[in-house]
């Protein structure tokens, strides 16, 4: 344990649920589609509702947006609380909120989870149901369309500075693609050509629609409890290794790819942590859009400032379509936010502790015992080092 | 952890036993309850209320009612739900009158000295429901309220009212 993170390996993550993101839901609210998950990560963690007494949950990051208060999701499956939290996206805001009331003592085992519902203002199905027409962002500038006006100057910049290009993007959301083909979760799971990637509709320069998670309908949920507890309830635990919040120039100012809240998050979590990224043996970098893709693995270290696209050429497998840092480390292998569906990285968490317990099915990387997941962009990023409890 | 934990989505609470004859789209239900939150897990109260039933909310495996409706038996975690018809009458167990603004909106007449709005436990189902009582009349805790009704703007709203009066 180290001085700079007491927290290190005191928490873990003993279940998961998901409703997954293949089929929309038109008819279902987005309260039904979290108590489905929670119910289901309940039942894999083997715990009895009685024993969740927290519940952390992400909030809409917009005003009018969909999400589901922990104080809504208690009444509805009848949980008695003693800590929640209601956070902003990603997902890390919440595991942190869970960690932190867990290693207190403030809870003894907590509920994370996180609902995404398709609003009338990003989806044309979703527009054509009334009850998602009565919500979603404010139609003259919302904070999620001002951040795309962001991302896309972010990407050109760093486009002009470092010589990267939409090729490089390309292996971002190929790569995606054909991980998301083994997911049965996934939203997308045809293949993708590079002609088809290059001939995609065109957003905002140079971010193309495939640039852009999907707009999915989903839930994803975790029980997080402490490492004592989880021996006690199962041989397959995940433990958090180190956890870390960050931001930087968050507002209107222009964000950058390299040295952005990614590096402050990923600087921060390497402190926290005596694993790394030698010893990780799957990597989720957020890929909300392609280009936040590249700015988390720069950030991770996988190669110098700047030098993403080298990277990306070198871990290329022209064969599967797919990436395989230093030959071996697997990338999103559930497909990310741009093939398996926007979660605001709760699907890579979820596919991070299913890798880390040998419950990934047919995508299992062979041994994996430790992971990193980097959820968030340039202004709103979050690192954690999950680790196999057993190794 | 077992793999596949993910559970195969549950059915919409819908079979509802009492069928509302008017079957509402939602957007219909939108339209006639402005400024009433309508999702998916509500619209088949609010189609009840647009035809004049009071319809709550059951659980088909334990038999628990619930109110407002939600998409899961808050008691057993089933989703085999059904809404069921009330006949709205039951005991009052808490009240309030609004001295300052009356929120519902009724045009069911004048009400000196404010809207009394009660919490009544229904009869019939274990369930407690908060409205208002009719307008000028007034229902104390432990009075026996019976269900009527008001309008709202274009649509039907339930009202209590005194079952002595």
């Amino acid at each position: 344990m180290t001085a700079r993170h007491p927290l290190q390996d005191r928490v873990a993550i003993v279940g998961v649920g998901s409703t997954g993101f293949a089929r929309s839901h038109p008819g279902r609210s987005l309260l039904s589609l979290v108590a489905e998950a929670a119910r289901a990560a309940i039942a894999d963690a083997g715990v009895d509702r009685s024993e969740i007494d927290a519940a952390c949950g992400i909030a809409p990051y917009v005003p009018g947006w969909f999400g589901v208060p922990p104080q809504l999701l208690a009444e509805a499956l009848g949980l008695r609380l003693d800590h929640l939290s209601f956070d902003p996206p990603p997902i890390g805001y919440s595991l942190v909120s869970a960690v932190h009331a867990v290693a207190a003592g403030s809870c003894r085992t907590a509920l994370v989870y996180n609902g995404v519902y398709r609003s009338g203002a990003l989806s044309r199905s979703a527009a054509r149901d009334p009850v998602r027409r009565q919500h979603g962002p404010p139609a003259d500038v919302g904070y999620g369309l001002l951040s795309r006006v962001d991302v896309a100057a972010a990407a050109t910049a760093y486009f002009a500075g470092t010589g990267t290009s939409r090729l490089d993007l390309a292996r971002v959301v190929l790569n995606a693609r054909s991980a998301a083909a083994g997911n049965e979760l996934a939203a997308l799971r045809d293949p993708l050509t590079l002609d088809e990637y290059l001939a995609a509709p065109m957003v905002r320069d140079p971010l193309t629609v495939l640039d852009c998670d999907l707009p999915v309908d989903g839930a994803e949920a975790f029980v997080v409890t402490g490492a004592e507890r989880a021996r006690d309830l199962t041989d397959r635990r995940v433990l958090v290794h180190a956890v870390t919040l960050a931001t930087r120039r968050a507002g209107p100012a222009w964000p950058g790819v390299t040295g952005s809240a990614q590096q402050v998050a990923m600087d921060s979590l390497r402190e926290r942590s005596e694993l790394w990224i030698d010893d990780v043996d799957v990597c989720f970098p957020y890929d909300g859009f392609s280009i936040m893709a590249l700015g988390s693995l720069e950030a991770m270290g996988y190669c110098p400032p700047g030098e993403v696209p080298g990277l990306l050429a070198d871990s290329w497998s022209e064969d599967d379509g797919s990436l395989r840092l230093r030959g071996r480390v697997p990338v999103n292998p559930h497909g990310g936010s741009l093939a398996e569906g926007g979660s605001q990285g709760a699907g890579h968490l979820r596919e991070a502790v299913r890798q880390l317990t040998g419950t990934a099915g047919a995508r299992q990387v062979p041994g994996a015992g430790v992971a990193i997941v980097a959820p968030g962009g340039f202004t709103n990023a979050q690192g954690m080092i999950l680790r196999r409890d057993d190794l | 952890m077992t793999p596949g934990s993910s559970v195969p989505g549950p059915r919409a609470p819908g079979a509802v036993e009492a069928e509302p004859d008017e079957a509402a789209d939602v957007g219909e239900l939108i339209a006639a309850y402005p400024g009433l939150r309508i999702d998916h897990d509500n619209e088949r109260w609010y189609a009840g209320l647009l035809a004049r039933r009071l319809l709550i909310r059951a659980c088909t495996s334990c038999g628990l009612h619930h109110h407002p409706p939600r998409p899961v038996c808050p008691g057993c975690w089933s989703t085999a739900l059904v809404d069921r018809e009330s006949r709205g009458t039951g005991v009052v167990e808490a009240s309030t009158t609004f001295r300052q603004v009356d929120p519902y909106g009724l045009d069911d007449g004048a009400s000196p000295g404010g809207r009394m709005a009660v919490t009544v436990r229904l009869d019939e189902q274990d369930v407690r429901l908060t409205g208002p009582v009719r307008a000028g009349a007034a229902a104390g805790i432990g009075e026996r309220v019976r269900l009527g009704w008001a309008r709202r703007g274009p649509a039907p709203f339930p009202v209590f009212e005194p079952e002595s009066r």
